[in-house]
C-alpha cells in the first residue's frame, strides 16, 4: 500500500515521515479544506526536507481560482516545476491551461473532489495532460475498481480521515458570530445536529464543513485497486496520528483499523453504499 | 443601442416551457429523465424534449438541455446514444458540467455550454473550455462583475451569469451534504437542501455557543434587477434565472419582470431601477434577495438566521384559459371569493385591477368562493384577457 498522508499539522511531518511514502502539502492562499498551510518559503524548505528523504511531494492547490489568483498561481506552478516535486492536486481548470500553455513539466493530479465519479471523465483529463486522478469519497468499491482498470492515469484513493463536504467561499461562521455576538478563539468548531458533530473551519478565505464521523476505508484496502491511497489526518494530533501509522507498520491493516474503530467514531463511508440518484415521488 | 442579452428562463415541464416563452423569456433550460440535475423536478421525456424544441422553433426560441450531474460508470454507454437523440431533435444547445462530455458532443455536433457545476470564475479555465470547442460558460456564482468583465474582455467566450432566485451557499459542485445526511446525491439531482437546517454552534470544547437563532448555512436569494444595466453594458451574454421546480406564476411573474427591464433599458439607454419591480420579485418568493458576490459586497447580512420558516406563495390566485363575451374562464389555484381585490397580468396585457363581483361555476351557477384547488369558473371581467393571462391578490 503506497500510503500519501495530508498532515494535520507541521508537528506530524517531523514526527511520522518515516512510516509514510509520502505527503500533500498546502500553501497559503492557494489551499482550502485544510487546518493549516504553508506560507511560501516554509513550503519549498519543506519540499527539500522531504525529498531528501526519498518521499514522494505533492502540493494542493485546490481553490477555485479567481482572476486576482492567476498571476501567483502561474508563479507558484513555474517555481513548482522547479523543484522537482511528483505532482500538484487541483480543482481548479486554470492549472491544465497554465500548465499546457507553459510546457510545464509538472505532473498534475486531478482532484474536483465531488465530480471525480467515472473512469471516462479521468481519461480525458489523462488525454489533456492530467497524469493523475484522485477519486471522490462519494463513490462505492466496485466503481473506483471500474475506473482504476478502465484508466489510464495512475489513481489515488481516499482512505482514511475527516472527508470535505461543504467548501464555501462564504464566512460562515465569522458571520454568525458577528450576527449574535459570539466571543470564542476555537481553532475548530462544530455544528450539531441529530446527535453527531461535524467539524467546520475557516482557513484561506474558505469556510469547509467536514464529516462527523471519521472515515476508516481501511478494512478495504486489500479489496482496491489503487496506485495511492491517501490518508487525511486533519483534526489529529500528530502523537495520534503516529499512534496509527506505527500500528499499520508494525501490525498490518486489520489491527490498526480495529483499534481506530475502537477509539474513534468511524464509518466506511459510501464504499459499500451507494447513493440515491432518482428520488421517487413518494419519498420527496 | 445596447446589445441586448439573452433572458433564460428555467422550465420543469411543457406547461412551464410556454409560460416562460410566452412571458418574454429568449430561451430556456430544461432537463430530460437522464443526466440531469433536479431528480426531483418533473423532467422531460424523450418525447417531451422533442415537443419543446419544436415548441421552441415555432415561437422562434432556443432551447438548452441540461446534462450536468456527475456522471458514474454505469451512465456511460448511454451517453452518447442521449445526445444523438438530443442533436436529432434539433435543441440549441446542452449544458454540461462534466468535461468529458465535450468531445462526444463535438462528434456529434451539438453546441456545448458549460455549467455553473463548475464554478469557474477565470480566463484561464474558460480559455480552456474555448480551446475544447466549448461556445458558453455559465459561471459561478461567486464571480464579481470585475471579474466577469475582465473573463469577457480577455476571452471572448459568451457568458452566462445568473441574475435571479436561490443559491448554493457553496461553490456549485462543491457540496455533498446531502449525500452524507440523506444519503441523496447532491450533484445527481437529489439535493435535500440541508444548507437550510438549523444546527447548535458547538466550540472546539464542545461548548454550546448558540445565539439567539440557530447556526444555518443558508444565504438569502439573489436578485441582480439593482445592477441589470451593468451586466448588459459588461456583454454578458445570457441572463440567466434559477428554478426548474418553481411555479408557472413565479416563472410567469420573474420572467415578465426581467423582461420589461432589460427592454426598458435597452430602448431608452437609461436605466431607472424599479423598486416596485423588485417589491413584485420579493411577493412572488417570500424570500429575501440580495445582489450576492456581484459587487463584492458579501457579509453577515447575506444570510438567513430565521429557521426552517418557508412561506408558500398565496398570491397566485388563477389562470385564464379562455375569454369569451366578457367572462374569463379561469383555472384556480388558491383560494379566492366574490369582492376580492385583484390583478390580472399577462404577456400581452396592461395589468389591471379588479374587484370580482361575479363568479360562475362550470354549470353558470352564480357562487361566492372558489376554494376547490383547480376549480375551473367564470368571472365577469369587463377588459378583455387571453389564455395563460393571470390574476393574483392585489398588493
Amino acid at each position: 500500500m503506497n500510503l500519501i498522508v495530508m498532515p494535520g499539522s507541521k508537528k506530524e511531518i517531523k514526527k511520522c515521515y518515516e512510516l509514510v511514502d509520502g505527503y500533500i502539502l498546502s500553501l497559503e492562499n492557494l489551499s482550502v479544506n485544510v487546518n493549516f498551510s504553508y506560507k511560501e518559503k516554509e513550503l519549498f524548505n519543506e519540499i527539500e526536507f522531504l525529498k531528501s528523504k526519498n518521499k514522494k511531494v505533492y502540493v494542493s492547490l485546490n481553490k477555485n481560482m479567481h482572476n486576482d489568483d492567476i498571476k501567483f498561481l502561474t508563479e507558484v506552478l513555474f517555481k513548482l516545476e522547479e523543484s522537482n516535486i511528483d505532482g500538484v492536486f487541483f480543482y481548479d481548470v486554470s492549472l491544465v491551461n497554465i500548465k499546457n500553455r507553459n510546457n510545464l513539466k509538472i505532473n498534475l493530479v486531478w482532484n474536483q473532489e465531488h465530480m471525480t465519479t467515472n473512469y471516462m471523465t479521468s481519461e480525458f483529463w489523462y488525454q489533456n495532460g492530467v497524469s493523475s486522478t484522485m477519486l471522490s469519497y462519494e463513490i462505492t468499491k466496485d466503481e473506483i475498481n471500474q475506473i482504476s482498470k478502465s484508466s489510464s492515469s495512475n489513481i489515488f484513493v481516499p482512505i482514511f480521515g475527516y472527508q470535505p463536504i461543504f467548501t464555501s467561499k462564504r464566512m460562515l461562521l465569522t458571520y454568525y458570530k458577528e450576527e449574535f455576538d459570539i466571543i470564542d478563539d476555537s481553532k475548530v468548531n462544530y455544528i450539531h445536529k441529530e446527535g453527531s458533530d461535524y467539524p467546520i473551519i475557516e482557513e484561506n478565505d474558505t469556510f469547509t464543513v467536514f464529516t462527523a464521523k471519521m472515515f476508516n476505508g481501511l478494512p478495504f484496502v486489500n479489496e482496491l485497486v489503487s496506485d495511492y491511497f491517501v490518508f487525511n489526518s486533519i483534526f489529529l494530533n500528530s502523537d495520534e496520528v503516529h499512534e496509527i501509522l506505527i500500528k499499520i507498520k508494525k501490525e498490518g491493516i486489520k489491527s490498526a483499523s480495529s483499534m481506530i474503530d475502537e477509539k474513534y467514531n468511524t464509518d466506511t463511508g459510501f464504499l459499500n453504499k451507494k447513493t440515491i440518484y432518482k428520488v421517487k415521488k413518494d419519498e420527496e | 443601442m445596447k446589445n441586448k442579452p439573452e433572458l433564460l428562463a428555467p422550465a420543469g415541464d411543457l406547461e412551464r416551457l410556454k409560460i416562460a416563452y410566452l412571458y418574454g423569456a429568449d430561451a430556456c433550460y430544461i432537463g430530460g429523465s437522464l443526466f440531469s440535475l433536479r431528480a426531483n423536478a418533473i423532467n422531460f421525456s424523450d418525447e417531451e424534449i422533442k415537443q419543446a424544441a419544436d415548441i421552441a422553433k415555432e415561437m422562434n426560441k432556443k432551447l438548452y438541455v441540461t446534462v450536468n450531474i456527475a456522471l458514474h460508470n454505469e451512465e456511460i454507454d448511454a451517453l452518447k446514444e442521449y445526445l444523438k437523440y438530443l442533436k436529432k431533435v434539433s435543441v440549441d444547445a446542452i449544458i454540461i458540467s462534466d468535461p468529458s462530455i465535450i468531445p462526444i458532443a463535438n462528434e456529434v455536433g451539438l453546441e456545448i455550454h458549460l455549467s455553473t457545476q463548475q464554478s469557474t470564475v477565470n480566463y484561464e479555465s474558460v480559455s480552456f473550455f474555448k480551446k475544447k470547442g466549448v461556445t458558453r460558460i455559465v459561471l459561478a456564482r461567486e464571480a464579481s462583475l470585475n471579474e466577469i468583465t475582465e473573463i469577457i474582455d480577455k476571452t471572448g467566450v459568451e457568458i452566462e451569469v445568473f441574475v435571479h432566485g436561490a443559491m448554493c451557499s457553496s461553490y456549485s459542485g462543491r457540496c455533498v451534504l446531502s449525500n452524507v445526511f440523506t444519503k441523496r446525491d447532491s450533484n445527481r439531482g437529489g439535493c435535500s437542501q440541508i444548507c437550510r437546517w438549523d444546527f447548535d454552534l458547538l466550540s472546539s470544547f464542545k461548548n454550546d455557543l448558540t445565539g439567539e437563532k440557530p447556526f444555518t448555512l443558508s444565504t438569502k436569494d439573489l436578485s441582480q434587477l439593482k445592477y441589470l444595466n451593468q451586466m448588459i453594458d459588461a456583454n454578458i451574454t445570457s441572463l440567466k434565472i434559477e428554478g426548474r421546480m418553481r411555479s408557472i406564476y413565479y416563472i410567469a411573474t420573474v420572467v415578465s419582470i426581467y423582461r420589461r427591464a432589460i427592454d426598458e433599458y435597452v430602448s431608452k439607454g437609461v436605466y431607472e431601477y424599479n423598486s416596485e419591480y423588485e417589491k413584485v420579485l420579493f411577493n412572488v418568493a417570500n424570500r429575501d434577495s440580495i445582489t450576492q458576490f456581484l459587487d463584492g459586497n458579501i457579509n453577515k447580512d447575506s444570510q438567513y438566521y430565521n429557521g426552517r420558516v418557508e412561506l408558500s406563495n398565496q398570491d397566485f390566485l388563477g389562470i385564464i384559459l379562455e375569454y369569451n363575451d366578457g367572462y374569463a374562464k379561469i383555472e384556480q389555484r388558491n383560494h379566492f371569493k366574490k369582492g376580492e381585490h385583484v390583478t390580472f397580468f399577462g404577456p400581452n396585457l396592461n395589468e389591471f385591477d379588479f374587484v370580482i363581483d361575479e363568479i360562475l361555476d362550470e354549470e353558470k351557477n352564480k357562487i361566492d368562493v372558489v376554494r376547490h384547488p383547480r376549480q375551473v369558473v367564470y368571472i365577469k371581467v369587463p377588459i378583455k384577457l387571453t389564455k395563460l393571462d393571470m390574476m393574483k391578490i392585489k398588493k
